[in-house]
């Protein structure tokens, strides 16, 4: 897997700045740095072919879009049982993420997961189901008091 | 979100099409005109449904490095530290989360060593140490897509 040439780079820097709603956003981003409409999109395609681009599309804000439900899930599971565990959650629809995560004394859990149901209520039914699911009933479910920040990442064509 | 708005959504935080003319093909999927898949974009984007048309990258395949991070901070001191973080563009999400470690942010930059900097910088500037820092050592599922449908 061969990391973004310099020319990769700056359609990666284009991207970022956003599609516009425009009949030929590409032509646009693509005037923007000196590149021709038809390399451009080579080059995009070629870096979702690699899974350089992980997905293709817009970010929806969900409070707004109506997912009030998600929340995070932390499970203390035996350690012979993580990879069973953590295949048995990412298989279920509801659960979005999922990671194992290293863990301290006062922070025993090593899965981590998102749930994502229609309205807090929901989501703890599920959150139940899940537990009996997998037979693991340590866990604490983390609700979200407040959003404090969200933001893209931004990534820079390192320095030569 | 009406039918159309929901329809247009489902299909492009999934696969924007990678073309010199995707809005039209988008119309020709769902059935209306070129612009007015382009104006019920502008306007979901205006209402704050949606937020930027651009992809999603994978840090790692970009030689960039991430974890979750969290820390123990007193109540009246949120409004404060949060502030302090949120200056940090490395920190793309911060969460106050009901638990004695509240505040839960994400770090995105170049390297581990970057990480790790910007880590010991909100330690310093905020004193609200030590952070937890927790990045994943498996994925077991990555799926930011939710089903949208109409009202």
């Amino acid at each position: 897997m061969s990391s973004p040439d310099h020319k990769d780079w700056l359609v990666i820097e284009a991207l970022q700045r956003g599609i516009p709603l425009m009949d030929r956003p590409f032509a646009v981003l693509a005037e923007g740095i000196g590149m021709d409409e038809g390399e451009f999109i080579r080059r995009v395609g070629a870096l979702k072919e690699r899974g350089i681009i992980r997905r293709m599309g817009l970010r929806i804000a969900h409070r707004e879009a109506g997912v009030r439900g998600n929340v995070m899930v932390v499970w203390r599971v035996p350690p012979g049982r993580v990879e069973e565990v953590g295949m048995l959650l990412a298989e279920q629809p509801s659960v979005t993420h999922c990671y194992e995560r290293p863990t301290f004394d006062d922070l025993p859990y090593n899965l981590y997961s998102m749930v994502h149901a229609a309205d807090p209520d929901a989501a703890a039914g599920e959150v139940r189901r899940l537990a009996e699911l997998v037979g693991v009933s340590d866990y604490q479910m983390l609700h979200t008091v407040r959003e404090l920040k969200k933001s893209t990442p931004i990534y820079r064509q390192p320095e030569e | 979100m009406n039918d159309l708005e929901a329809q247009l959504v489902g299909i492009i935080q999934e696969d924007f099409p990678i073309e010199a003319r995707p809005y039209r093909h988008l119309a020709q999927a769902v059935g209306v005109t070129e612009q007015e898949v382009i104006s019920t974009l502008a306007s979901l984007r205006r209402r704050g449904v949606i937020r930027d048309l651009s992809p999603v990258f994978d840090p790692k395949k970009l030689g960039y490095s991430t974890t979750l991070a969290c820390m123990k901070v007193p109540a009246d001191r949120i409004d404060e530290v949060s502030g302090i973080i949120g200056r940090h563009v490395e920190v793309t999400h911060n969460y106050l989360r009901e638990h004695e470690y509240n505040v839960w942010f994400a770090i995105v930059a170049p390297g581990p060593d970057a990480v790790g900097r910007v880590i010991e910088q909100i330690e310093e500037e905020t004193g609200c140490g030590p952070i937890r820092s927790l990045p994943y050592s498996r994925v077991f599922k990555l799926r930011a897509v939710f089903e949208v449908t109409g009202e």
